[in-house]
């Protein structure tokens, strides 16, 4: 499974440094230098990864053209927010190394310094 | 009966008082370590309690082959144990039987639910940082570190098994590197310490038993807790400046100006906790703290139970002596 993943990432790397779609054989020709890989290993993880919704594919003659649905930075700069947005009910999943501290931390702080402490 | 009475209460008792107690150890400072596992040790010992309770309503034979039998006095325990069986005893037997087992029923559900759900949050996000991220070729053994590119200091991580380390280019841009160091070793140290599936089991119980005192405040209370176990590593790996730099780093930008001033306040006031708490606490002292805590949260719903006993029982034959 976690094999899988990597290979999504691998894949996605591909695309996101090229400007223009691609097709499952240039994706396999890029990967190829450092890993070897079936033809069919590299198509399913792209009808993965556009299952999943992170390309968009047209049909060009017999092949797809699959290209990323939108630059690295977007996407990141999106799931980075619905990552953090989940501040209403805060998400036990993720533990943020600083998160906008509540009223109720802050009093809790301020009383552990003691009175003699406070400014 | 009687004994399963006065266990339910204790256990009430405890439940009420306990979130009081641990909240003002945490006031004073004391290591986090030992208010988390007071957290934990009364968690268990109000489950534990409250359900030998109604187990002791349902069955009330039950409760003479136990010590808390031997507690009470002889001729005083006769008192209460000859007292005549009434249907209202009999109905209350079944309620608790009904009580008992709807309440098991309800963790149960909730947690294999919440756990459910938890898992599949895992992973999507899981995926989501893996395919956007690139794995950080020099971080050492554990979770594995991925750098998302985006200008905004962000750093999290997810718990599991490795679980990940998440941190922005935008961190990097910020802060030297031994504060990236310091913000690494806090995330890792809530990786290893398991605390993302501690959060989520309180948040379970909080969600299955809202009606316990303990339990609603538990949330709150623990995720400050992990937060200061995680500095404190911090600050013991990297020093205090670098923690200083990174917790100013990651709250003091791109956040609306008031915000900013509170992020300031709360950074300032956690690094001055962290100079008071973050003596490192000898694992002696830790033990004894947990071995003193518990002892008194699994002893307080017992002791609670013999003194309302005792009590009742002098009572009842004083009333029978009256007569």
């Amino acid at each position: 499974m976690r094999g899988l993943g990597e290979l999504e990432a691998a894949v996605m790397d591909v695309l996101w440094q090229h400007a223009e779609p691609l097709r499952v054989r240039e994706v396999l020709a890029e990967l190829a230098p450092r890993r070897t890989l079936a033809y069919t290993t590299v198509m399913t993880v792209l009808d993965n990864l556009h299952r999943k919704g992170w390309v968009t594919r047209e049909l060009d003659g017999r092949a797809f053209l699959y290209r990323p649905v939108a630059s690295r930075e977007l996407v990141t700069a999106r799931a980075l927010r619905d990552l953090l947005d989940a501040s209403e009910d805060v998400d036990a999943v993720l533990l943020h190394f600083a998160r906008s501290v509540s009223e109720h931390e802050s009093a809790v702080l301020r009383d552990a310094l003691g009175p003699e402490d406070r400014s | 009966m009687t004994v399963g009475v006065m266990l339910l209460l204790g256990t009430a008792l405890v439940s009420v008082v306990a979130p009081h107690t641990l909240r003002t150890l945490a006031r004073r400072a004391v290591d986090p370590v030992v208010v988390l596992a007071g957290w934990a040790l009364a968690a268990v010992g109000v489950l534990g309690t409250g359900a030998a309770g109604l187990v002791f309503l349902v069955v009330p034979g039950l409760a003479s082959q136990t010590p808390l039998d031997e507690l009470v006095h002889g001729p005083w325990w006769h008192a209460v144990s000859g007292a005549p069986t009434h249907v209202a005893y009999r109905v209350v037997g079944w309620l608790a039987l009904g009580v008992l087992l709807a309440g098991l029923l309800r963790l149960a559900r909730v947690t294999v639910r919440d756990g459910r759900a938890r898992r599949i949050r895992v992973r999507t996000k899981l995926d989501v940082v893996r395919l956007l991220g690139t794995p950080d070729p020099a971080a050492g053994p554990g979770a594995p570190l991925l750098w998302l590119s985006s200008p905004s200091p962000v750093a999290f991580s997810l718990g599991g098994r490795p679980g990940a380390i998440v941190l922005t280019d935008g961190l990097r841009e910020r802060l030297p590197g031994a504060g990236v160091d310091a913000v690494v070793a806090h995330e890792r140290a809530h990786v290893r310490g398991r605390h993302h599936l501690l959060v989520a089991v309180v948040e379970g119980l909080a969600r299955a038993l809202p009606f316990v005192p303990l339990f609603t405040a538990a949330p709150a209370a623990v995720r400050e807790q992990v937060e200061l176990v995680a500095d404190i590593s911090a600050v013991r790996a990297c020093g205090p400046d670098a923690m200083r730099a990174a917790l100013l780093a990651v709250t003091g930008a791109g956040a609306p100006a008031e915000a900013l001033a509170m992020a300031r306040d709360a950074v300032d006031l956690r690094l001055r906790y962290l100079a008071v708490a973050a003596e490192p606490p000898s694992a002696a002292s830790r033990l004894t703290g947990c071995g003193l805590l518990g002892t008194a949260f699994a002893s307080i719903p017992l002791l609670a139970a013999s003194g309302l006993l005792i009590v009742l029982s002098v009572l009842t034959t004083a009333a029978a002596l009256i007569h």
